[in-house]
């Protein structure tokens, strides 16, 4: 009844904004939307809007670039606790904002001829907050009145349906959740970095921001414990047989029955007794294992999949896939769902992707009426899981684009193919009680492996033609000793599922926390090792504030905010905790407040000298060389410490982009210190004597011929 | 002596080593049985040569080792 009433409303009326997140998203929306084939750009200083004609109303689609509005505070000065915030365009906070300001104007003043309101924000907490952000404080209108389209792919069809069946009101839960996260997160960003930033200047009169937040706390103490198993790790030895043996005039590796033997004695007595002796094939088993195709892409399983077989950050992966969708090629990543539901129209994306390089995937799955995809069980009210539009791209992919794109296509595909069936052989060979075994693999149907092949190990293995009976000859057999292995680090895609498992942020969030854990300076760069600011940080808030390194208390206000989600809520309430919690933090932060600062000014101390320190001189033996930054131009150089008393005069040249990592490993070519460095474009490695080293003459002569073509300079023109 | 002599960091109360050290240190005490029980007989300095040179040995043990080997240099 009330759709009725709204679209009969709407049909008397002239004017409708709608209100997307982003210009791309505008105009494939405007696109959509358009019937009379009339679409209008116009610009309005550095911001524009799209204009078209549908159902004889005429729709502004006007955009926003993510969030307009940000969160300040309202009592000024920049010290801490600061509990009470209001809404203010994002540029009054940000100066880097300076986009958003025409934006705003141009919002503001288009609303004020528009008869109603749509948004078509991404339909998750962040885009439901902006739309109504921007319809409160851009548009000055109420809310309450606005309707809302929900798509979860920017295609046509998709859009012109979420236009014709529009929501009669705006997600009121998903709002709340988004403007309470925002709230609680902004209280505990901000107040507890500038606690720590304070106290560091108290202790040593300099402004270096240290920062934490609600989630970088407890992912930080993550960190911490894992590296401190792995630097407290001490080996255990085991020792394993490796064994040979001599079959139809082939040499076979065999593996020992017992993986791992605890006791040196007992594996020097296995190996003593089984020299050059024969082993008999006594049974050969075989056992057939159904596979069926690994399940839809969510968020954290493409961003998971993507950094094992391309190495790309999750960080990385989310943008790359937020462009695809931009481009209406892939549905909308920031997913919790492992399932395709009903309502996709999967022959229309198999008969577009039919007219693609995927064709005869496509052909096949069509051919075969389109059989139940395989579905995960992880749900998301909000959207699917990833999953190809069909739609043929309209611009050349960059190379990572098309990995992520091919990535999700074949996976999509796969879904709708046989299970693979996979013959695991092993022939037992025995001497005595001794047992060996041969193992061999072999697949049997491909099944889904024929589309997600390139994504999918190939551990298929041979087993030599043989039979129960057969003999075969040991021609070496000795006792291996092995080490356990300490844990392993944790790397880009491990620390995002250890988040995820720990219900820590959103999917949204959580690969900018991993991101930051390195950018801060916490950890190395080359891996998540704890640097030697990350210990000062965490040991700091180890003794004094711990709460900021709980899991457990983070989670309560994760828990609080997932009710409001669900409806069941209060951002009130669960705002009221965060204070009253946040309130305890800072006033034993402020008890403590000199010791932390001078923990910190110690750990910072020791992370520039590290940070700064290449190793000893080469030349005097006595000095230390380290990156100086030279007075009069500016520039950066490696020096030698002793320099300053006359005694050494050892420099080295140094790259003036990027970050220098010195690196523990010496030059193959000169046995200079090897450094890494790491600029906006590329990460190399090369030793501190780059400009002499006669390894890297031939590297150094096709980069400056490089430079002189892209520049167009030549030593001959100069001459 | 109140800071750590690898580290500089403050020692534990009643202990040789500051935490990370004192437990790389407790760590490798533990292991000494496992150890001695996998190679039949051994002894701590064998131990010590030994976890010293094995594949994957923290850090904080390989600097306990080389202090403590220091302290009994004759």
């Amino acid at each position: 009844m009330m759709s009725t009433d709204f679209n009969a409303r709407r049909r008397k009326l002239s004017k409708v904004m709608i209100i997307s997140e982003k210009p791309t998203a505008a105009r494939r929306i405007a696109e959509a939307l358009d019937q009379n084939g009339n679409l209008r750009e116009t610009k309005s200083k550095s911001a524009s809007y799209f204009e078209c004609e549908r159902n004889g109303d005429t729709l502004i689609v006007a955009y926003a670039l993510g969030h307009l509005f940000e969160l300040r505070q309202t009592e000024k000065g920049w010290t801490y606790p600061r509990f009470e915030t209001e809404w203010v365009p994002k540029y009054e906070v940000d100066k880097k904002a300076s986009k958003i300001e025409p934006i705003i104007n141009l919002i503001r003043k288009l609303a004020k001829d528009a008869d109603s309101f749509v948004v078509a924000t991404d339909f998750d907490i962040e885009g439901s907050l902006i739309g109504y952000l921007t319809l409160k404080y851009g548009c000055r209108v109420n809310p309450d009145n606005a309707k809302r389209m929900i798509f979860s792919t920017l295609t046509k069809k998709e859009l012109e349906h979420a236009y014709e069946n529009l929501s009669q009101q705006l997600d009121f839960p998903m709002i709340e959740a988004g403007h309470a996260r925002h709230e609680i997160d902004w209280l505990y960003g901000i107040n507890l970095t500038r606690a720590l930033t304070l106290s560091v200047k108290k202790a040593a009169g300099w402004f270096r921001i240290v920062s934490t937040g609600r989630v970088q706390g407890p992912t930080l103490a993550f960190l911490a414990e894992n590296d401190q198993k792995i630097k407290k790790f001490v080996p255990i030895p085991f020792w394993v047989i490796s064994a040979k043996a001599g079959h139809n005039g082939k040499e076979l590796e065999l593996e020992y029955h017992k993986k791992r033997l605890d006791l040196k004695e007992d594996a020097q007595r296995i190996a003593d007794e089984l020299q050059g002796r024969d082993l008999r094939v006594e049974s050969i088993l075989s056992k057939k294992q159904k596979q069926t195709a690994p399940i839809p892409f969510n968020l954290s399983g493409l961003q998971s999949e993507s950094y094992r077989y391309f190495g790309f950050k999750p960080s990385r992966t989310l943008s790359i896939a937020q462009k695809l969708y931009l481009d209406a090629l892939i549905s909308y990543p920031r997913t919790n769902s492992q399932k395709l539901p009903l309502g996709i129209d999967l022959r229309e994306i198999l008969e577009e992707l039919r007219e693609t390089a995927y064709r005869q995937y496509a052909m096949n799955i069509l051919s075969r009426g389109i059989p139940e995809p395989v579905q995960g069980p992880k749900d998301d009210p909000a959207h699917p899981a990833i999953y190809p539009t069909g739609k043929k791209p309209e611009r050349r992919l960059t190379p990572s684009e098309f990995k992520v794109y091919d990535l999700v296509v074949r996976r999509f595909l796969g879904l709708f193919y046989e299970p693979s069936i996979k013959e695991f052989l092993r022939a037992n060979l025995k001497a005595d009680d001794h047992l060996f075994y041969l193992r061999g693999m072999k697949i049997i149907r491909e099944g889904w492996i024929v589309v997600y092949g390139p994504y999918v190990k190939n551990n298929e293995r041979t087993l030599p033609s043989i039979k129960e009976g057969d003999s075969f000859k040991i021609t070496s057999i000795a006792a291996d000793n092995r080490y356990s292995a300490p844990p392993a680090h944790y790397n880009p895609s491990s620390l995002l599922k250890l988040l995820e498992k720990k219900g820590l942020g959103t999917k949204a969030t959580r690969a900018s926390i991993v991101d930051s854990a390195q950018s801060r300076g916490y950890t190395l760069a080359s891996s998540f090792e704890l640097s030697s600011l990350g210990y000062a940080l965490y040991e700091t808030l180890e003794s004094h504030v711990p709460a900021i390194l709980s899991a457990e208390f983070t989670r309560n206000l994760e828990t609080e905010m997932e009710h409001i989600q669900e409806g069941t809520g209060d951002r009130e309430k669960a705002l009221s905790l965060a204070k009253r919690e946040l309130d305890e933090i800072l006033r034993a932060f402020r008890e403590h407040e000199d010791e932390i600062g001078e923990d910190l000014v110690k750990g910072l101390q020791g992370y520039w000298q590290a940070s700064e320190e290449i190793g000893p001189c080469p030349k005097c033996g006595v000095g230390t060389l380290s990156i100086i930054k030279s007075p009069k131009t500016g520039k950066r150089f490696i020096g030698c410490s002793q320099y300053k008393e006359e005694k050494c005069d050892q420099t080295f040249p140094l790259p003036q982009k990027g970050r220098i990592i010195p690196l523990e490993k010496q030059c193959p070519y000169c046995s200079h210190q090897m450094i890494k460095v790491i600029s906006s474009r590329r990460v190399w490695e090369t030793c501190i004597n780059w400009a002499v080293c006669p390894g890297r003459q031939e590297d150094l002569k096709t980069l400056h011929q490089k430079r002189e073509k892209s520049s167009g300079y030549s030593e001959e023109e100069e001459k | 002596m109140t800071s750590c002599i690898i580290c500089g960091r403050p020692i534990q109360e009643e202990h040789r080593f500051c935490r990370y050290h004192q437990n790389a240190y407790e760590e490798l005490r533990k292991m000494f049985d496992r150890w001695e029980k996998a190679y039949g007989s051994m002894q701590w300095h064998d131990y010590l040569e030994g976890v010293l040179k094995a594949e994957g040995t923290g850090i904080w043990v390989a600097e306990v080792i080389e202090a403590i080997k220091k302290e009994y240099v004759p």
